[in-house]
């Protein structure tokens, strides 16, 4: 116990700061992946376990762009970002729409299908190795106190906060967001006062699975593409998502940055994989104990 | 179920295997086994309308039960598959209790199993005396007592007696009371409710006879495989298998998973034959778009489109 202590005061809590700084950086980018989530999930009621894969479409494209191209991942992005949209509204016209009234198991198997079938297109297309994408913010940290933090981690954090700002303005504050809004909480009701909801439902799919076209570039300075990769985030959008009440844009920036931070800090305690068991563990709880989430409630 | 048809069909099977080449009778260990853990899913998942996204926490569970049993403590691999089958329904239940007390459903239950069953992977996955992520490997010992069988005919007859036992224990709760509260839990919870039936406890019954059966396919896995890691005994696409090939073949139908195992098990063989290698992952885009094909064309599967075919009502 003694050693134990020790070996925490010694060893692990100089490092807790750097730890700390890299979980917050971690989760202001699975925050905006479960904003995009709770967004389609919260508006057209509709649970989609392809999320995560169209983050992986996305960073494949910034790759393709970056090896066939030439162009550094900030560039792509304005490649991407409207690519990935258009994606998103494919779907939405071809395999969303259709199931929007069916029962919620059949909308799981629709969107488990989009997934194995996105997933192994990639595999199919690109192999099963893990491509970095260069960039020339790649491995350039800045110094902040005596922590040492990835430029392009910082920037992509700094990014998925902002957007989530201006997300939660756009749905408050504008009418095109009080129409998303009214057609979220009672789609009768929003028809007959005149809301084109089909209008509204296609544009906040767009807006939660496009939103993923920004984050892929953004990631791609400091991560990898593998075609297995969608399914990770999109369970951690989920968790992120139930931890921080599905529908709550808050909840879900706070529960990002919470799992972000259990994330780095338990792999700092323990090392291997272990920190996924402690994560597991968290949203199974939560599901158990509290599945309205920390902040309860839909607020869309 | 039992239609003349079926019990012919699976005659005609059996008495086919020893002229069977190897690789056909590799085939037909893969559909039973497969088609096997389909059938128990639908357990949970189809009669009783729980859809589960972890059923690969019992199969990995089974495995390494039986296989650390017999690697560590020396105990015979059939009282190994009798402790696993155990273990599952112990973990069915302990899991059902858990899950169905706090009354979660639909995607918050498919959530949850997802979650646990990747916490057991990871558990796994971390711990030595299990091998951790490089697995195990069960040396190979042929002999009866070893669960090990000098041929691979013989091995066809055990995964085939495991669809077996499976479907007479569907047969036998879709006979008795029991099959009537999965059905009224399936239709409607609050009638069974109002009807007196305990829904907690009638799904907690199906988690635990789902997780048995399922536990039963880890131990001859195992000694077909001689090799078990956590990704191929607990991963996620085991657990997807299931529930794809449930899907396909039919949830509604009693033999339906069986029949989606038996149509697409050879498919993959047969493309992975022909692809040798290139185009990873095809069978699985595949199984993507019969996924989304069924569910919007032949909501009732292949089983559904076979019995509109033939005119009767189930398979």
């Amino acid at each position: 116990m003694g050693h134990w202590i020790a070996r925490v005061l010694m060893d692990i809590l100089p490092l807790l700061p750097q730890t700390l700084a890299d979980g917050i950086l971690l989760g202001g980018v699975y925050a905006i992946v479960a904003v995009g989530l709770t967004l389609t999930f919260g508006v057209l009621r509709i649970v989609n376990f392809a999320h995560g894969d169209f983050l992986a479409v996305g960073l494949y494209l910034t790759y393709f762009c970056a090896s066939f191209l030439g162009l550094d991942p900030y560039l792509s992005l304005f490649i991407v970002l409207p690519l990935v949209t258009l994606a998103a509204s494919v779907t939405y016209r071809l395999l969303i729409a259709p199931i929007l009234d069916e029962p919620e198991r059949n909308q799981i198997v629709v969107s488990l299908g989009l997934s194995l079938i996105l997933q192994n297109a990639l595999l199919a297309t690109f192999t099963a190795d893990l491509r970095t994408i260069p960039s020339v913010m790649a491995g350039r940290v800045v110094r902040i106190g005596g922590m040492f933090l990835q430029t392009a981690s910082l920037i992509a954090c700094a990014a998925s906060i902002l957007v989530c700002l201006m997300l939660y303005l756009f749905l408050r504050r504008t009418e095109r967001g009080r129409m998303i809004r009214a057609a979220a909480q009672d789609r009768d009701a929003a028809l007959m006062c005149g809301v084109n909801v089909d209008r509204m439902y296609l544009l906040a799919f767009c807006i939660g699975v496009g939103s993923l076209g920004l984050v892929a570039p953004l990631i791609a300075p400091f991560s990898y593409a593998s075609p297995s990769i969608g399914i990770n985030y999109t369970l951690m959008a989920f968790i992120v998502v139930v931890l921080g009440s599905m529908g709550n844009f808050i909840g879900a920036l706070l529960g990002g940055f919470i799992i972000g931070i259990a994330e780095a800090v338990g792999g700092l305690l323990t090392g291997g994989s272990v920190n996924f068991i402690i994560i597991y563990a968290i949203f199974t709880l939560f599901l158990l104990f509290r599945p309205e989430g920390l902040l309860g409630g839909r607020r869309l | 179920m039992m239609r003349p048809a079926t019990i012919i069909l699976f005659a005609v099977v059996c008495v086919a295997i020893p002229w069977l080449p190897p690789y056909g009778q590799h085939v037909v260990i893969l559909v039973a086994l497969y088609g096997a853990l389909a059938l128990a899913w639908n357990i949970l998942g189809g009669m009783t309308g729980q859809m589960s996204l972890g059923h690969a926490l019992y199969v990995g569970a089974g495995a390494y039960v039986s296989t650390v049993l017999f690697l560590k403590f020396g105990i015979s691999p059939w009282l190994g598959l009798l402790a696993a089958v155990a273990a599952g329904g112990a973990l069915g239940a302990l899991l059902g209790f858990t899950v169905f007390r706090r009354r979660l459903s639909g995607v918050y239950f498919a959530l949850v199993t997802l979650a646990i069953a990747e916490m057991a992977l990871h558990v796994v996955s971390n711990w030595s005396f299990l091998g951790a992520a490089n697995g195990l490997s069960i040396p190979s010992t042929p002999g009866v007592a070893a669960f090990q069988f000098s041929s691979k005919a013989a091995f066809c007859y055990v995964a085939l007696g495991t669809v077996v036992i499976v479907s007479l224990v569907i047969w036998a709760i879709e006979r008795s009371r029991l099959g009537y509260v999965f059905l009224t839990i399936r239709e409607n919870e609050s009638s069974a409710a109002a009807l007196g039936i305990d829904v907690v406890q009638g799904k907690v019954i199906a988690s635990a006879i789902s997780g048995a059966l399922a536990a039963m396919i880890g131990p001859i896995y195992a000694n077909y495989v001689l090799f078990i890691d956590p990704e191929s005994v607990f991963g996620v696409t085991l657990s997807i298998d299931a529930l794809l090939f449930s899907f396909v073949g039919g949830l509604h139908a009693p033999l339906g998973p069986l029949l989606g195992a038996a149509v697409l098990v050879p498919l993959t063989e047969w493309l992975r034959g022909e692809l040798t290698g290139h185009l990873a992952g095809l069978h699985l885009i595949i199984y993507g778009i019969l996924l989304i094909g069924v569910m919007r064309l032949a909501p009732e599967g292949l089983a559904g489109l076979l019995s509109r075919l033939t005119g009767r009502r189930s398979t």
